[in-house]
């Protein structure tokens, strides 16, 4: 006696993968395929604009200087994130989980908002501020520290993650004949610094990217150049597209020395299982080192509490009068860019982790992350400015389709990286009693990873909360979140009431980043 | 002259509210080769991280060759300074290093100059029959290579006592046949005093001239394995061990 043979019709898994595919082709291919029409150029061919541009010796020099900046940022981002992330991932201390979480903070609001903070700090008007703090923070080294320590989070993290994933016993077979820090430097250091490197090419890549700092701070770069191109009297979308292939060639290469350290990861090689790991203490030291990670993570603090100063009672205010649509705004866009991407992140993240296939998917969101926004607005101007796709183009659409690509391969790797963890047979188990793809998705896979699951959307959430680079040059009239919104009344608009804006923003990234994490810690209990 | 290498006087282990060993006793003398044997979750994995250092007791005190290495929540001697060595389930052989290099880790610890550490990586080698792959990486070898890379660098560095967290439990029947009669004449030969750690009473008997047998975090056996006499009020597995080690006997 035996179950019944049925013949019953399921969605396969084929045809949402086909389906996901297809938007992620959409979203992150189709902008820079569109970029190599040369209708821009009207009477121009594409050969003349690109030699009349790219032989220019100024602009190679800028695209140099450019590189130089972002491997400056690179380096602080790498130097403060590496020393705490082994901090807070291999010794014991007082505070360390919550002095972690606090340190994070800063990853989730504009960097923007940290120059303003600085500014208002170290203007020439600021409080402690003179002329030469003014020249300090209005010049490269200030681009360099703001961004600097607004990146080493993801640096801090990607340690962590990396440190805290490794096979414990590795350790513990070189701890019986080795001192910890013998340890760290020869057997831990070698294993996670392919993950690390990936960090610190993260942070070349968002610096790169970057331009409501360098904006604001005055420093002009290769990205911004592109950026004056696609608005204000310097308008010209076919000297933009033409000025953004050199960054195309970037991105490529970024995926190529990626896609060689990919095998090296840890997580790819062991997916994100949380091991008890050893923790070494201090000692007599403890409280020294308690009061340096507090005094590094209140620094980074800092220019965000500034604001709230600044903005003084009567900016806070006037917020109403000041702030229209720009976070109802913010918020719809995050939310449904985040649910957008966290539904194609899981069909595509599931079919990586367990067929370990559809790679090329993963690699093009990544592309897409990997090139400078101006590069990814010109291609979604090209892209979608059509009078068929019109409705999309002037609404809320646009924004959502931008941030997607940006942030589509957050979603993918972090989805696949969380289904590594657990095995397979527990859907083919579910399989051989009839379930399809579907219902093997909504009945065993999502709720086997659903905190993992939430703290992913929440992750993508914030993220698109906090974009201002990405939108800047797309954004269409009606649609501005907050940070443009902020952005834009920084040029002319009065300083409290730009401070009360910026430190509202921080307090919803700051209320639903905290909302999060004590969820999380409920829902793993 | 101490004959005992581990004595473990009135150990207990608690995490939270769980008790993990409870009140254990016992001592392991010189060249004596000890199984391990236990349920899953019956504590053997915490015994045997107490006695490579990674734990302290909560109560109780270790002493390894007559020297207090733990007490009542402190760990007394750190790991590297215990001279032991272990060969995990997992092998935990180095991935970024070469098998020379996995072997020579422990040998740069102890100061050796470069000739010793080649004479013994060289010595050791050649006993497990790996002479001609030192180059290689771990993940260029097979599934037995590999065992004989973690059994060497284990030995390499001349440890006070071995400790073997299940190390064949993964294996195929012929390899795991194979590499039991390689442990049992490498113990034989060099005299080691070994902790062995398995859930099968086969291997254990095979291999172990001792048998300690752990159950819900406390020990419910521990003497000679020839002698294996079973009381009232053992608990089922207690029991079954008893009666598999008759039958494989």
């Amino acid at each position: 006696m035996g179950r019944n043979l049925r013949r019953t019709y399921h969605f396969s898994s084929e045809q949402f993968i086909s389906w996901a595919a297809a938007l992620v082709l959409l979203m992150c291919l189709l902008p820079p395929f569109l970029m190599l029409g040369n209708d821009l150029f009207a009477g121009s061919s594409l050969p003349t604009a690109l030699r009349s541009l790219l032989l220019s010796a100024d602009l190679w020099k800028l695209f140099a200087w450019t590189c130089v900046l972002s491997l400056l940022v690179t380096a602080i981002a790498s130097m403060q994130g590496i020393a705490l992330g082994v901090l807070f991932a291999k010794t014991e201390f007082s505070g360390r989980t919550a002095l972690l979480w606090v340190h994070s903070f800063p990853l989730f609001l504009p960097p923007f908002f940290a120059a303003l903070g600085w500014f208002y700090l170290f203007g020439t008007q600021g409080w402690l501020g003179n002329e030469q703090t003014s020249r300090l923070l209005f010049g490269p080294w200030g681009v360099v520290l703001v961004l600097g320590f607004s990146f080493a989070p993801i640096v801090t993290w990607m340690t962590v993650l990396s440190l805290q994933n490794i096979d414990p016993t590795l350790e513990e077979a070189a701890r019986i004949s080795a001192s910890p820090a013998r340890v760290i430097v020869r057997i831990l250091w070698p294993i996670a610094r392919p993950t690390i490197t990936f960090a610190a090419m993260l942070v070349f890549a968002l610096s790169f990217s970057e331009l409501g700092v360098l904006m604001f701070l005055r420093v002009k770069t290769y990205p911004a150049v592109i950026f004056g191109r696609l608005g204000g009297i310097q308008f010209s979308p076919g000297e933009a597209f033409a000025l953004s292939l050199p960054l195309l060639g970037v991105a490529a290469l970024f995926l190529w020395v990626e896609n060689k350290l990919k095998p090296m990861q840890v997580f790819h090689t062991m997916g994100t299982r949380s091991f008890q790991t050893l923790r070494y203490a201090w000692g007599r030291w403890q409280a020294v080192v308690t009061v340096s990670v507090a005094g590094v993570v209140s620094l980074s603090l800092l220019p965000y509490a500034v604001l709230g100063w600044r903005a003084g009672v009567e900016g806070f205010w006037e917020i109403p009068r000041w702030i229209g649509d720009s976070l109802y705004n913010s918020l719809l866009i995050a939310l449904c860019t985040a649910t957008w991407i966290g539904l194609f992140g899981l069909v595509v993240g599931h079919a990586l982790a367990r067929r370990n296939a559809f790679q090329w998917l993963e690699n093009l969101a990544l592309f897409a992350f990997m090139l400078p926004s101006a590069v990814v607005g010109v291609g979604l101007i090209l892209a979608w400015n059509r009078p068929i796709t019109g409705e999309i183009y002037r609404g809320m659409g646009i924004l959502v389709i931008g941030l997607g690509a940006r942030y589509a391969i957050l979603g993918i790797r972090a989805v696949a990286s969380t289904m590594q963890r657990t095995s397979e047979i527990f859907e083919q188990t579910a399989s051989t009693f009839g379930s399809g793809y579907v219902r093997t998705m909504l009945r065993i896979a999502i709720p086997m990873h659903r905190p993992s699951l939430i703290g992913i959307w929440l992750l993508i959430l914030l993220f698109c909360l906090r974009d201002l680079d990405a939108v800047i040059t797309y954004a269409p009239p009606g649609w501005a979140t907050l940070p443009i919104r902020i952005f834009t009344l920084e040029a002319n608009g009065p300083e409290h009431i730009v401070a009360a804006l910026a430190f509202v923003h921080t307090a919803v990234t700051a209320a639903l980043f905290a909302g999060g994490l004590f969820w999380l810690r409920w829902s793993l209990k | 002259m101490i004959s005992d290498v581990f004595v473990l006087d009135h150990i207990s282990v608690v995490y939270g509210t769980k008790t993990v060993l409870s009140d254990v006793c016992l001592r392991i003398e010189q060249g004596q080769i000890m199984a391990l044997l236990g349920p899953s979750g019956a504590g053997k994995s915490t015994l045997l991280r107490l006695l490579l250092g990674f734990q302290a007791p909560t109560q109780g005190t270790l002493r390894i060759q007559g020297q207090c290495a733990a007490t009542s929540g402190k760990i007394i001697i750190p790991p590297e300074s215990r001279g032991l060595s272990v060969v995990f389930q997992t092998l935990a052989l180095w991935p970024h290093m070469t098998v020379w290099e996995n072997l020579e880790f422990g040998l740069i610890s102890q100061k050796l100059p470069r000739p010793a550490r080649q004479e013994r990586i060289d010595a050791i080698l050649q006993r497990v029959g790996l002479r001609d792959l030192s180059k290689r990486y771990p993940s260029m070898l097979s599934g037995g290579e590999q065992q004989r890379v973690a059994i060497a660098r284990a030995l390499v560095t001349r440890p006070q006592a071995v400790l073997f967290d299940e190390p064949l439990s993964h294996l195929d029947i012929v390899l795991r046949q194979e590499l039991l009669a390689f442990f049992r004449e490498l113990f034989a030969e060099l005299e080691l005093t070994a902790l062995y750690v398995t859930h099968d009473p086969w291997e254990a008997r095979y291999l172990s001239s001792h048998i300690a047998i752990l159950d819900q975090g406390r020990l419910a056996y521990c003497g000679a394995s020839k002698a294996l006499p079973t009381q009232d009020g053992d608990s089922a597995f207690v029991q079954g061990i008893m009666r598999a080690w008759q039958d494989v006997g």
